[in-house]
This record gives C-alpha cells, sequence and structure tokens, in this order.
C-alpha cells in the first residue's frame, strides 16, 4: 500500500475560542489522483489547504505530507496556488520565473514560458501593468510549471470567465506531473468533475461528508457529482 | 477582563511618572560648600575657621600638582589692586590640605596652615625635594643621590666646557626639575643636555641671575654656559630614566563629591557581583533549559544564550582578577 | 539559501532606494550650494543690504534640503518595514511561506538586508554632509581646518593596540544597537500581526512605543544607578593602577557591555522566530 501524499491526524483549527473551523479532522489523500475537495463557503477547504502549506499552524493535530510531518522541507514537494494573487507586483515577469527557477529545483523555466507565450504574455513587463485575469494566469502558470509531488490549487476557476476556466482545466491536466496529486478546492464542481478522479464533500468544521472514487460514485448512484452535491448540501 | 485594564493602565501610569521622576531620584545631595573669609589685608585666609596665612617668597617656582580638590563656591573678595578671585583649589588628595591656592584675575597666591608652612620652607631649602627629568610634558624619576652627584661634579670647574647658549637651543634636553614631597610644587633646578653621544649637566643654582629670563627661564639669547660632561655610571641612569618618561594627567576631585572611596568601592564590588555574575545566571539556566523543553527542530537556537551567559561570566571573572591584581 | 533571500530582499530595496539615494544626494548638492552663495553672497558686510531680498528664499532652500536630508532616513526605516510586512504578512506572504525555506533563515535574510541598508544610509548621511561641506566651504577654509589638527606623536605600541581594541567594540556596539532596533521594530510588526486581526500596523505601533518606554525605562535605571557606582568605584579602584591595567580594564568592560547589548538582541530574535513559526496565520 502506496504512502498517502497527505495525511491528516486530528487536525484542529480555529479562529477564535468558540468556532472551531476544522476540528478533528482525520483524512488520508492517495498519491497520483486528481482529488476535488468541494464543500460551501466557510467551510474550511482553504484553511485545510493553508495548514498543508503551512501559511496557518494548527491549534492541535499533525499533519503528515509523503510520511513526514509537515515542515519547510515539504514545500518543495508542494506547488500551491491560493486563490489571491501573491507575487510582488513590482517585478517582472522574467524576474518571476528566475524567482522560481532559484528556490525550486524542480521548476520548469522553459515549459513557463512556452506557456506564457501561448497566453501572449510578454514576459519583460511588470506584473503592477497586468490585468486581474492575466495576473491569475501568470500565477497558474508559475505552479503548473514545476514538477511537484503535490499541487494544491484553492479555488482556481473561482471569479474566471468560462472560457479562461477551460484553459484553465486544460493547463492542469496537460502539464501537472503525472505522478503527482493534484488537490482542488472549488464549489464550482460543474466544471471540475470531468477531471477528478476522487473527491470528498466537506462541511463545516471540516467534516467529510461522502468521499470516494468518483467514477465509482457515478456508477453506483447513478447521479452526477454535482448532483449529489446539491443533495448532501441542501439548505 | 475590566481588572486587567485597570491594572495595565495603573502599571503604565507607574512607568511615565517614574520615568518623570527618574532624574530628581538621583540628584546627588550636596554637602554644604566650605566657607572662606579672607581679612581685610589680605594676609589671612579662614577655611572654615581653620587659618592660613599668605605665602611669599623671592623663590621662583611653580604650580605643577598631581592631583587637584576644587572647592565648589568661589571666594569673593579683593585683594588690593588685583580684585575679585575665581577659584579656590587645594593641591592633595583630599579636603584637609596644609596649602590652599587662590587664583586671582592677574596671579595667584599661597596661603598656607602652619604645617604647610613648615613642607614648604623644607621644599624651598631643599630638605624635603625629588627630582623628575622633563622632556616635552612627560616625566620621570630620578634619585636624589644622581642629581646631588651631578651637582657636586658641577662645582669643579676643572671638569666643566664653556659653550655658547646659542647653540645649545636646538639641542636635546632634560629639564631637572626639583619638586616638593606631595608633587605639589616645582622649579627648574638644572638641565641634562644630550649633545654628540654625550651627557652635559648645567646646574641653575650656580648660575648667576643673567642667565635667565624675566619669568626666571634660562635665556638662550647670548653668553655661554659651563657643562659638566656626566660619567659613564649616571649616563647608564639617565639613559634608564629617559626610558621612564611618561605622562601623567590631572586628577580632579570636586567638593560635591559625598562618597568617599572606601564606600564607592564596597558599592562597586556589590554592584559588580550583582551585575557581573548574578545577572548572566538566568541566561545560563534558560540557555541551558529551553533547548531540552522545546522541540528538537528549533531549541538548538537557544543555546545562543547560554553561550552568551557563559561569555558574560568570563568577562566578567578576567575583569575581576584585572581589577584584583 | 540565505544568500539567495538575500540577494532577492536586496533588490527588492534598490528599486526604492536608488531614487531615495539620488534625491538625497540632489539636496545635498542644492544645499551645499544655497550655503556657498549665502556665505558668498553675506560674508562681506558690504554686501548684505544689497543681496538682502535672497536671504528668505536661500534660508528655505537650505532648511528643506537639511530636512529632507534627515526625512531620508525615516524615508529609509519605513521602506524597510513596510517591505517585511508586506513580504511575510501581506498577500506575498503566501509565496514567501511556501518557498522551501526555513522561516529563521527568511527572518535572518530581512535582519541583514536592514542592516545593510541602514548602514548604506549612514554612508549616504556622511557622503552627503562631506558634499555639502566641499561645496559650502571655501577652498581657503580647508587649508586652517587641516591646518589644525594634530599629529599624533610619542604613541607606544600598547596604546595603539588598545585604542583599536576600543574602536572595534564601539563598531561592534554601533552594530548592536542598530540590530537591536531594527528586531525591536520586527517583533512588534509580527506580534501586530500574529495577535490581532484588525488594526495590526497601529497595534504594531503601540506595542513599539509601549517597550521603548519600558526600555527606556531600563536604561536610565541601569545607567544612573549602576553607570554612576560602577563608574566612581572602579576609578577609585584603578587610581594607582599602571597604564595597562586600567586601560585592559577599559577593553573588559567595553566587552562586557557589548555582550550585555547582544542578550536582548539575541532574545529579540529568538521570540520574533518563534512567533513567526508557530503562530503565523495568514488569512
Amino acid at each position: 500500500m502506496s504512502v498517502p501524499i497527505i495525511e491528516c491526524i486530528d487536525l484542529c483549527k480555529s479562529y477564535n475560542k468558540y468556532n472551531y473551523v476544522l476540528k478533528d479532522l482525520n483524512v488520508n489523500l492517495p498519491a497520483g489522483k486528481i482529488i476535488g475537495l468541494l464543500g460551501p463557503n466557510g467551510c474550511g477547504k482553504s484553511t485545510l489547504m493553508k495548514l498543508i502549506c503551512g501559511i496557518l499552524v494548527p491549534n492541535s493535530g499533525t499533519i503528515k505530507i509523503c510520511g513526514e510531518e509537515r515542515s519547510e522541507k515539504s514545500n518543495a514537494l508542494i506547488s500551491y496556488l491560493p486563490e489571491r494573487t501573491y507575487f510582488n507586483s513590482g517585478m517582472k515577469v522574467e524576474q518571476l520565473i528566475a524567482y522560481f527557477s532559484d528556490f525550486f529545483s524542480d521548476f520548469d523555466a522553459n515549459a513557463a514560458r512556452a506557456m506564457l507565450a501561448d497566453l501572449g504574455i510578454a514576459t519583460d513587463v511588470k506584473l503592477k501593468t497586468l490585468s486581474k485575469g492575466t495576473k491569475e494566469k501568470v500565477q497558474l502558470v508559475m505552479v503548473m510549471s514545476r514538477r511537484a509531488k503535490l499541487y494544491l490549487l484553492d479555488e482556481p476557476i473561482a471569479g474566471v470567465d468560462p472560457a479562461a476556466r477551460e484553459y484553465i482545466l486544460r493547463t492542469i491536466i496537460t502539464n501537472y506531473n503525472p505522478e503527482a496529486s493534484i488537490l482542488i478546492t472549488t464549489h464550482l464542481l460543474h466544471d471540475i468533475e470531468p477531471i477528478i478522479d476522487e473527491f470528498a464533500f466537506m462541511g463545516f468544521g471540516g467534516k467529510i461528508l461522502m468521499s470516494g472514487v468518483a467514477d465509482e460514485v457515478r456508477e453506483t448512484t447513478g447521479k452526477t457529482l454535482d448532483e449529489l452535491f446539491k443533495e448532501v448540501f441542501r439548505c | 477582563m475590566r481588572i486587567k485594564r485597570k491594572i495595565c493602565l495603573l502599571a503604565a501610569l507607574v512607568l511615565l511618572f517614574a520615568n518623570l521622576l527618574m532624574p530628581s531620584v538621583f540628584a546627588e545631595e550636596t554637602d554644604d560648600f566650605t566657607k572662606f573669609e579672607l581679612s581685610a589685608d589680605g594676609k589671612t585666609l579662614l577655611r572654615d575657621g581653620e587659618r592660613f596665612e599668605i605665602y611669599q617668597s623671592s623663590r621662583l617656582f611653580y604650580s605643577d600638582p598631581r592631583t587637584v580638590y576644587e572647592y565648589e563656591n568661589t571666594v569673593d573678595m579683593t585683594l588690593g589692586e588685583d580684585g575679585e578671585t575665581y577659584a579656590c583649589r587645594v593641591y592633595a588628595s583630599s579636603k584637609n590640605a596644609n596649602v590652599l591656592w587662590v587664583q586671582g584675575v592677574r596671579q595667584s597666591y599661597l596661603y598656607v596652615s602652619s604645617a604647610g608652612k613648615t613642607e614648604l620652607d623644607a621644599f624651598l631649602d631643599g630638605t624635603s625635594v625629588r627630582y623628575t627629568l622633563e622632556n616635552k610634558g612627560m616625566n620621570a624619576d630620578i634619585s636624589n643621590e644622581e642629581i646631588k652627584g651631578l651637582d657636586d661634579a658641577s662645582r669643579q670647574p676643572i671638569n666643566a666646557i664653556v659653550v655658547d647658549v646659542t647653540t645649545l637651543a636646538d639641542q636635546q634636553r632634560y629639564d631637572v626639575v626639583t619638586r616638593d614631597a606631595t608633587y605639589s610644587f616645582a622649579y627648574v633646578h638644572g638641565a641634562i643636555y644630550y649633545i654628540d653621544n654625550q651627557y652635559y649637566y648645567v646646574n641653575y643654582e650656580m648660575l648667576g641671575n643673567n642667565y635667565f629670563d624675566a619669568d626666571g627661564n634660562f635665556s638662550y639669547r647670548s653668553g655661554s654656559v659651563p657643562l659638566t660632561p656626566v660619567d659613564a655610571m649616571t649616563a647608564s641612569v639617565i639613559d634608564q630614566t629617559v626610558q621612564n618618561l611618561a605622562e601623567y594627567d590631572v586628577e580632579y576631585t570636586y567638593e560635591s563629591e559625598s562618597w568617599d572611596a572606601e564606600a564607592s568601592k564596597s558599592v562597586f564590588w556589590v554592584l559588580f557581583v550583582v551585575v557581573g555574575f548574578l545577572a548572566p545566571i538566568p541566561l545560563l539556566v534558560l540557555g541551558l533549559v529551553l533547548p531540552v523543553k522545546r522541540k528538537a527542530k528549533d531549541g538548538k537556537r537557544w543555546y545562543s544564550l547560554a553561550v552568551l551567559g557563559g561569555l558574560w561570566l568570563l568577562l566578567a571573572i578576567i575583569l575581576t582578577v584585572i581589577l584584583v591584581i | 539559501m540565505l544568500k539567495k533571500c538575500l540577494r532577492y530582499d536586496l533588490l527588492d530595496m534598490w528599486h526604492f532606494w536608488w531614487i531615495l539615494a539620488a534625491s538625497t544626494l540632489g539636496m545635498s548638492i542644492v544645499c551645499g550650494l544655497a550655503c556657498r552663495a549665502m556665505v558668498e553672497l553675506f560674508g562681506d558686510a558690504d554686501k548684505v543690504d544689497q543681496n538682502a531680498l535672497l536671504v528668505l528664499p536661500l534660508t528655505l532652500i537650505i532648511c528643506i534640503c537639511i530636512l529632507g536630508i534627515i526625512a531620508s532616513v525615516t524615508v529609509t526605516v519605513i521602506l524597510v518595514m513596510v517591505r517585511f510586512y508586506k513580504h511575510f504578512f501581506s498577500d506575498e506572504g503566501y509565496l514567501t511561506f511556501t518557498l522551501p525555506v526555513k522561516r529563521s533563515t527568511l527572518f535572518t535574510s530581512k535582519v541583514i538586508n536592514a542592516i545593510i541598508w541602514y548602514s548604506a544610509h549612514i554612508v549616504l548621511l556622511i557622503i552627503s554632509v562631506l558634499i555639502i561641506l566641499a561645496i559650502a566651504v571655501p577652498a581657503s577654509a580647508w587649508a586652517s581646518f587641516f591646518g589644525g589638527i594634530v599629529a599624533v606623536t610619542d604613541v607606544t605600541f600598547l596604546s595603539v593596540v588598545i585604542t583599536i581594541i576600543k574602536v572595534l567594540e564601539f563598531i561592534i556596539l554601533g552594530v548592536l544597537a542598530m540590530v537591536l532596533e531594527i528586531l525591536l521594530m520586527y517583533l512588534c510588526i509580527t506580534i501586530g500581526s500574529v495577535a490581532v486581526k484588525k488594526g495590526k500596523i497601529f497595534v504594531g505601533i503601540g506595542i513599539y512605543y509601549g517597550i521603548n518606554a519600558v526600555f527606556g525605562f531600563v536604561m536610565q535605571l541601569s545607567m544612573g544607578v549602576l553607570g554612576i557606582f560602577l563608574w566612581d568605584g572602579a576609578s577609585e579602584i584603578l587610581a594607582s593602577a599602571p597604564v595597562w591595567q586600567s586601560s585592559l580594564a577599559d577593553v573588559l568592560a567595553l566587552a562586557l557591555v557589548c555582550v550585555a547589548i547582544a542578550v536582548p538582541v539575541c532574545v529579540l530574535y529568538l521570540v520574533t522566530v518563534n512567533l513567526i513559526e508557530r503562530k503565523l496565520n495568514l488569512n
């Protein structure tokens, strides 16, 4: 049995004394799969991703990446795309490529330049001169140009037009390391359902309400994941 | 929560007021100043009732103190034509000295107690003197026997060579200075010249007034002077003395000081033990305990506190050794 | 990794700092010229009445330039702190803390970056002052200035060695004081960022002034009580000591002061890194 790419053991996270965003979360995510982490807004999907990346510190519990406790070394294995733009906007695109090349040994600068060329984005322009959508595309290109073991994509298609959504999903599928896992969080299930291998429905407090292999569940229930989602999270 | 806020506010107010009050806490209390009174004729000075008489001498000597005690107050008095004085000094390492040096507008005046008169008389008579060699503001002690030997040799004219004084102005010279036992007063007794690898001595006591200018300094304007060659044994003593030439800094103490030396030393040692040896102990403890308590990955960096604590202790120990030897 | 982090931090600041440096040098040239104009126009009593109208504008120019040069120090400090905050606690933190670099390394890079830019600004200020003097002071006055410097003679080997050691100690003390100030500001920004959700910067500034007030109180206590009594006592003990003994005591006492200042530097560094490693919550 292969080591799960992510193991969360009794993970708890709260932002104040009264409300736990994640409470006693125990979940293992397998390697080599595209996993959709689906749930309503505020249920803790982004919080879980940030905990895995280390930009949030859990109140209690343990996170293991490839069998080892989360540390700065784990960052070399993880390629993270947050829901916001996280670059220094004073940098030029080419400087950003150099930055990623310097810090991440698995970063493929040529692949990044090729993708940017496909998108028609010049590399000698400053990031602050680009539109919001273009910045997000640059961010996606940087993330997907890495040969990481785990890709964490937090709401990659939220707030983006349908044509761009299709491009983003195509980029994800065609450029990721096939031996790696991708964890995508979104509430736009309809768009990502075709690409995900496994799924988990997360409720408030980080409870996993339903999970499984997407194809198997569709065969068993005769419903799409979108329909199942609406059933599970009916208001 | 309200109580916590009140406590924090109270603590902040206390700190603020403590800051404002700090200067006054450390303001030193001053003793009452010493009181001086001068008689109408300017010949008698009273210092807190103790009597000092003016000391006048036809001998030319100057003050060259190693320690000076300055009184905080000035002595307001008129000395005949000279107007008010503006300072009053004592040449001694403590307030209780027998000689007072009162500085006037144009000149200075000496006032001595009976004990002080005895000291100065002995100095001027030559019965209680010491000698130094001086050059460019540096001096070193030389024994009375050597100077006596040089003086005796200078009284043998057969040994002397006569030299034009104008040629001496640029030669290497060491003044032989007579000082009193307390290193307060001095006059130039003679000089040792170093010419062509040979020392020569001139005894000013043997020379007439025509050799000196109006200020009492040896004149290089014209004339000739007898120089006595110095023998080899004395020359080696002079060589050694020249090696020992060093400057000295005049030490000042002031009337406002309320500590005495022993009290300040005791306080120093108490504070030094606290600051030097007790203060680093918490550092050592924290620096050794925290790395064990914390997780291994970041615990080791807390050892740096222990390293600093150890270094602190080491420096304190070495400093103690330096101060004690 | 430290070198890489430092390189990018330095480049990041350079983009802003070179403009500041150029402005400061420009202001010092203008100030120097204005001062020189004052000297030339008003140095001679006869010329005062003829050029009276120029007094106000020249004075204004000089004041603005000097204020600008002084303000440039504040700007550098603000730039360094803003870059620290943005790089760690704003959206850029999402990239910073997902790099495969230890957080202590990231923080150390920021500290070294701040030291370099503060030192660069000190050099810039010295150059500015020299430019102003070079332009404002007529050539004839320089000769008397340098002529007044007394040549050092009659020094011993021991006094030279002691002087060099003391100068080094003072430099170390200066650097430690600079690092202490930097770490204090970083700590306050960190506390403000990890402890509160709203008003992080104001909380950080408030904590900075609070800690400074406490530090000031402690410093007054130590300087006032310890300084006076220790100094008096040491002077008495070493009153009749030979030169080498009192010189060595001076050197050791200075070294002890350096170690004493290094302790809060170390504590602030460790506490800040600890907060960043254990309490960081970017949201």
